[in-house]
């Protein structure tokens, strides 16, 4: 779209109106989702036609993609719902919380291991919403209002999601700006430790206020460094794919040791094990069963990687082939085959469902489960993910019209073309906005990621700081995308009441990204770095 | 609740299939009258959902 001076004041204006609708509806108007997706979806189209020369072959097209990413996102809702559920019934997570509680006493270093450190392991390894799935519920039931487990679990994952995943934001990323991995990721992990420290900070005064920030501040400083310190050395190492695996892992462990400094020194824990070893082996093994999906969930997605699943995996998936599009205005999207693809071997909801029947037939052989409950928790679950679902396919479609019209594409680069010296300074509100709408910072890498080079170079910026910009402000953006919302308010059952949450998350995630911003116009005009 | 849930139900069930009559229309076939039946259909859909909140 070079010459997109063609649309008029009104069309740029009118192209933000959608997602405004949405943000609005939802966090001042105090509307479900599932109302506020309709009105965002209903506005995307109507404006959409007057404005951006769509057709009905077009908004058909929009929708089936839209149908697709749904799908992706919903079959992950969907079985991570039911496995919540389904451990729930069993009494796994009573027992979850009463671990966890004895393992680390303070509720702010619980907030911190689990909604920060832990929530970026899981993003490492798995991403697409798991962690969400996973960190939110936990945070519950040790007794967290599901709002704030919501929103720490959001802003906790975010720092981990460029790198997460197994890399494929990050690799991503490196194909659309053709800048080389060595280059790129250690420049890329140096300017991760501020949205590291920042998002431990979010996590604490979303936990306890200021005075969770004050008391928590020695802790995250130090955990900050040492994951920082850990995705650098991965990156160097050649390693991204692992980044914030490692990162998080550390993280853990140390934030652990850390926290409990005083009861190690004191000699707590070796009385403790040979008490334990005395007297209750029988609550030690009932643990283990408990966390037996989580354990699974990782080992699972861990063995999805290994190249002969992945060899044989490689046919193995859903996918549509989308055709090529053109406006009215001349507005072109490529056909795309295999869009959204679902790979049965290696997309979570198999890797869920897996461990829940895993699970579920552990606890059978054990007694201590039946088939009734397996049907109780799938009906449960049905209810539960109705709204979930509606509310996904109206907010994703919306963006898919979004994109397939060149509404997104006009605001990005209204964003690059007016803020000259500035730009650096917007530049991960342009990676945030990919992924606000898609849900996904691999697609907002592709969707941006030439763009943003492209800037770059016209003002003669470093175009690797640029890049690592986009994908962290992409990464940020993780916390407030809708997409990401719905798994959260699901699965902890708040079905409806996304708008509470984004309100939550919005002004964290914001001042992140202005910060991240003000650094990165550091990095380009006063360091003047690549 | 009760008739909540129950427009839910035909809003999804109705949204189930909207997707393959959109896909023949548009994908399939390229039949404009079949693509337009698909979004009209996905609309009541839209509609639903937007009543049962």
């Amino acid at each position: 779209m070079e010459n997109f001076e063609q649309f008029s004041l009104i069309a740029k204006i009118s192209s933000i109106i959608p997602i405004l609708i949405l943000i609005i509806t939802m966090t001042t108007l105090k509307w479900n989702g599932q109302r506020a997706g309709a009105a965002g979806l209903i506005s995307s189209i109507i404006i959409s036609f007057i404005f951006f020369g769509s057709t009905s072959e077009i908004t058909a097209l929009s929708f089936l993609k839209g149908i697709s990413l749904s799908l992706f996102v919903l079959c992950i809702i969907w079985s991570a719902v039911w496995l919540y559920n389904l451990t729930e019934e069993s009494g796994s997570i009573k027992n979850i919380a009463t671990a966890i509680t004895s393992l680390i006493s303070n509720p702010l270093h619980q907030a911190l291991i689990i909604g920060w450190c832990f929530a970026g392991l899981i993003q490492g390894i798995a991403g697409f919403g798991v962690p969400i799935a996973v960190i939110a519920p936990l945070l519950v039931i040790i007794g967290m209002n599901p709002f704030k487990a919501s929103a720490i679990a959001l802003i906790g994952h975010s720092w981990a999601v460029a790198f997460g995943s197994l890399g494929s934001s990050y690799y991503t990323l490196q194909l659309m700006t053709n800048i080389d991995t060595e280059i790129l990721g250690p420049h890329l992990a140096i300017l991760f430790f501020l949205p590291i420290l920042l998002s431990g900070l979010a996590v604490s005064h979303i936990h306890s206020g200021f005075k969770g920030v004050i008391n928590g501040l020695p802790l995250i400083l130090v955990i900050s460094i040492i994951m920082a310190s850990s995705q650098y050395l991965a990156t160097i190492l050649n390693s991204p794919q692992i980044a914030s695996t490692v990162a998080g892992i550390s993280g853990c462990l140390f934030a652990w040791v850390i926290a409990n400094r005083a009861k190690i020194l004191s000699g707590y824990y070796s009385t403790r094990k040979q008490t334990e070893k005395n007297s209750d082996t029988k609550a030690k093994t009932s643990i283990h069963l408990s966390v037996l999906p989580y354990y699974l969930l990782i080992l699972f997605s861990l063995s999805s990687q290994i190249p002969f699943i992945k060899e044989v995996g490689i046919n193995l998936f859903f996918a549509i082939d989308i055709p090529a599009t053109v406006t009215n205005l001349g507005f072109k999207t490529n056909e795309i085959q295999n869009f959204a693809k679902i790979k049965l071997l290696s997309h979570p909801a198999p890797i869920i469902l897996l461990s829940l029947f895993v699970f579920w037939v552990t606890n059978l052989l054990n007694k201590n489960s039946n088939f009734q409950d397996l049907k109780k928790t799938f009906h449960k679950t049905y209810n539960q993910c109705i709204p979930t679902t509606l509310t996904t396919v109206s907010i994703v479609v919306m963006a898919m019209v979004m994109t397939t019209t060149g509404m997104t594409t006009l605001i990005s680069m209204l964003i690059a073309n007016n803020t000259g010296s500035t730009f650096p300074v917007f530049s991960p509100f342009i990676g945030a906005l990919g992924t606000f709408i898609s849900g996904s910072n691999t697609s907002s890498n592709i969707m941006f990621g030439a763009l943003q080079v492209e800037t770059a170079t016209k003002l003669g910026i470093g175009i690797v700081t640029i890049s690592s910009i986009q994908t962290i402000g992409g990464s940020i953006a993780s916390s407030i995308a809708p997409a990401k919302i719905l798994v959260g308010t699901a699965i902890v059952g708040i079905g409806g009441k996304e708008g509470e949450v984004l309100k939550k998350a919005i002004p964290y995630c914001l001042l992140i990204l202005l910060i991240v911003g003000l650094q990165a116009w550091i990095f380009s005009y006063l360091l003047k770095a690549i | 609740m009760k008739n909540k849930e129950v427009l839910n139900n035909i809003s999804f069930w109705t949204l189930i299939i909207s997707i393959p009559v959109t896909y023949i229309g548009a994908i399939s076939t390229e039949s404009q009258l079949i693509t337009v039946a698909g979004l009209i259909i996905a609309s009541i859909s839209i509609l639903f959902s937007s009543l049962s909140s």
